[in-house]
């Protein structure tokens, strides 16, 4: 209650994985200089309380099913030092990235008619309400029934993710492109060229990283889960073998390396979003 | 309130669900937008039936709402629906009494909030199909599965956004009705509620739409009744349009609850927003 960014934060309805991002961004700031160390060690304290109760079950119930927290570190490390961890998560990045370009190639036409038409903006807000609310369960199974066992099937998937993402920021980016502007550049008989190099783009291109990072963490738990159902490599994959071998540990040590990696990849677009487009706080 | 108050400059994002306000609003509003509908419902029709026509294993749409007539006929709609429906409840109900208290003393307190903050995101960023793993292995194929996935998977979304409602209220504007000697009831009613109305929305929004997801997958693994089973069913027997039918209820269950339930329930509660 005391953070004064909290009322200043517009009071739009935060999208699923977003209020993870604006909560991150809401925090940063604070001015709690003062407190710094404490946020820290609170953090820290509670990490680590969590991971002793986890520590204590585990022991209490002694089974298979549920390994201490030192096994799963134990199995982290032997993944990240045998390089199974880095050949893995490259293979389901690169993926993700395949599937982007795809998704950047239809989400932007598809974008930028909507924010130029209100016919093609309604008629195309349908079909993407529907692609953003396909359970992951359905795009991975089709994934797998149509493409079978390979990279092709995860790549569509985390492209048919990721466009409605896209399509809509672009069309919001090109929404905010100023009329007069557009105007000036016809009265002076600017070209389309230029008037898609020197006004649309710089406007989209803020829009566009936003949509990207928003769909990156919705687009890779499902590319994850479309690893699950059928692949031959990628953290979904490792997750599917330890779960049929029934190797717990694994599993778990799996999920922590795909959570942080998540977390770090998020915080890392966020720092560059904030300093790439640090120019845009002078238009706002 | 809008993108020229935000504490940074980026572009506010649209989430994908907002494309569903958009249409409903402007579908309303003029026949050409009708026009806009009508073509772009034919035409999703018009690609599926190319995909099924060209594509590799589609089910036609013909086969499809075939199948999903004699599944209606035969009993499993109803009966299937009946069971999951009863542990999706069970489950998101849960979450959101949890969640909710969570999420509100995260909002108030600093304290709370530091030391809860890691987990949470941590929470987020997990897939909800390691959830009905890791409870099929713990608890079989019993309720407790399906019903333990859903209440995981929609409790980090319930935690963020209600403590996100909380903090959005005013400080001062409350404080400034209580020395004005405004009772409890009217802060209540004209300061407090409709400053976390659009976030509570959000939480019962993005809760909805996780547990729905963690249900379907936690059946798949580990069920033998329910909404997943029965598609998985279909699948195991290589009957994609059988599976594709059951697709068809799990979108339109999404959109129903977005559209029909929560859409008029949002657009209420944050009708004195101007922009």
């Amino acid at each position: 209650m005391t953070s004064p960014t909290a009322t200043t934060e517009p009071p739009v309805t935060p999208p699923g994985q977003s209020s993870l991002n604006a909560r991150l961004r809401g925090r940063r700031p604070r001015p709690d200089g003062a407190r710094g160390p404490s946020r820290w060690l609170v953090s820290l304290v509670s990490l680590l309380a969590a991971l002793a109760t986890w520590a204590v079950v585990a022991w209490i119930i002694d089974d298979n099913i549920l390994p201490t927290p030192f096994e799963v570190f134990g199995r982290v490390a032997d993944f990240i030092v045998s390089g199974a961890a880095f050949s893995n998560f490259a293979a389901s990045i690169v993926k993700i990235g395949i599937g982007f370009a795809l998704a950047l190639a239809a989400g932007l036409p598809i974008g930028f008619v909507m924010g130029r038409s209100r016919f093609m903006s309604t008629y195309f807000s349908m079909p993407l309400f529907v692609l953003g609310n396909v359970p992951g369960l359905a795009y991975a199974v089709f994934g797998l029934a149509i493409f079978g066992v390979g990279a092709t099937g995860p790549i569509v998937v985390s492209a048919l993710v990721a466009v409605p993402f896209i399509a809509i920021n672009v069309a919001e980016g090109v929404r905010s492109v100023d009329g007069g502007l557009l105007r000036m550049c016809r009265a002076f008989d600017r070209r389309p060229v230029d008037v898609m190099r020197h006004v649309y783009l710089p406007a989209i291109t803020a829009f566009v990283f936003v949509g990207v990072r928003y769909a990156f963490a919705m687009a890779w738990k499902v590319e994850a889960l479309t690893e699950v159902f059928g692949a031959d490599n990628g953290v979904g994959f490792m997750i599917r073998r330890a779960y049929q071998e029934f190797k717990v540990a694994d599993m778990l040590a799996w999920t922590m390396l795909f959570v942080i990696a998540m977390v770090l990849i998020e915080r890392g677009l966020a720092r560059i979003e904030t300093r790439v487009f640090a120019w845009r706080k002078e238009l706002a | 309130m809008t993108t020229a108050t935000a504490p940074e400059a980026t572009p506010r994002p649209l989430p994908a669900d907002r494309a569903a306000s958009l249409w409903s609003r402007r579908g309303r509003s003029t026949s050409s937008s009708l026009i806009a509908l009508a073509a772009s419902l034919l035409s999703m029709l018009a690609v599926w039936q190319l995909a099924a026509e060209y594509g590799h294993r589609v089910p036609s749409i013909g086969e499809t709402i075939g199948r999903l007539v004699d599944e209606a006929a035969g009993g499993h709609l109803s009966t299937n629906l009946a069971v999951s429906m009863n542990r999706f409840t069970l489950g998101l109900v849960a979450a959101l009494v949890v969640g909710t208290a969570v999420g509100v003393l995260m909002g108030l307190s600093r304290f709370v909030d530091y030391a809860l903050a890691d987990l949470t995101m941590a929470a987020l960023a997990a897939p909800a199909v390691i959830w009905a793993l890791l409870t099929t292995m713990w608890f079989g194929f019993g309720w407790l599965t399906p019903v333990t996935t859903v209440f995981l998977s929609a409790l980090p979304f319930v935690v963020v956004n209600i403590a996100k409602a909380v903090r959005a209220v005013p400080p001062d504007l409350v404080l400034m009705a209580r020395s004005f000697g405004v009772s409890r009831t009217h802060v209540l009613r004209h300061i407090v509620a409709p400053a976390v109305a659009g976030s509570t929305v959000a939480a019962v929004r993005f809760a909805i739409m996780s547990a729905w997801n963690g249900l379907l997958l936690a059946e798949w693994f580990g069920s033998t009744s329910g909404v997943g089973w029965r598609s998985r069913y279909w699948y195991d027997a290589n009957q994609l349009d059988g599976f594709l039918a059951w697709l068809v209820i799990f979108i339109a269950f999404l959109v129903l609850a977005d559209q029909i339930i929560l859409g008029p329930v949002e657009h209420f509660v944050t009708r004195w927003r101007t922009a």
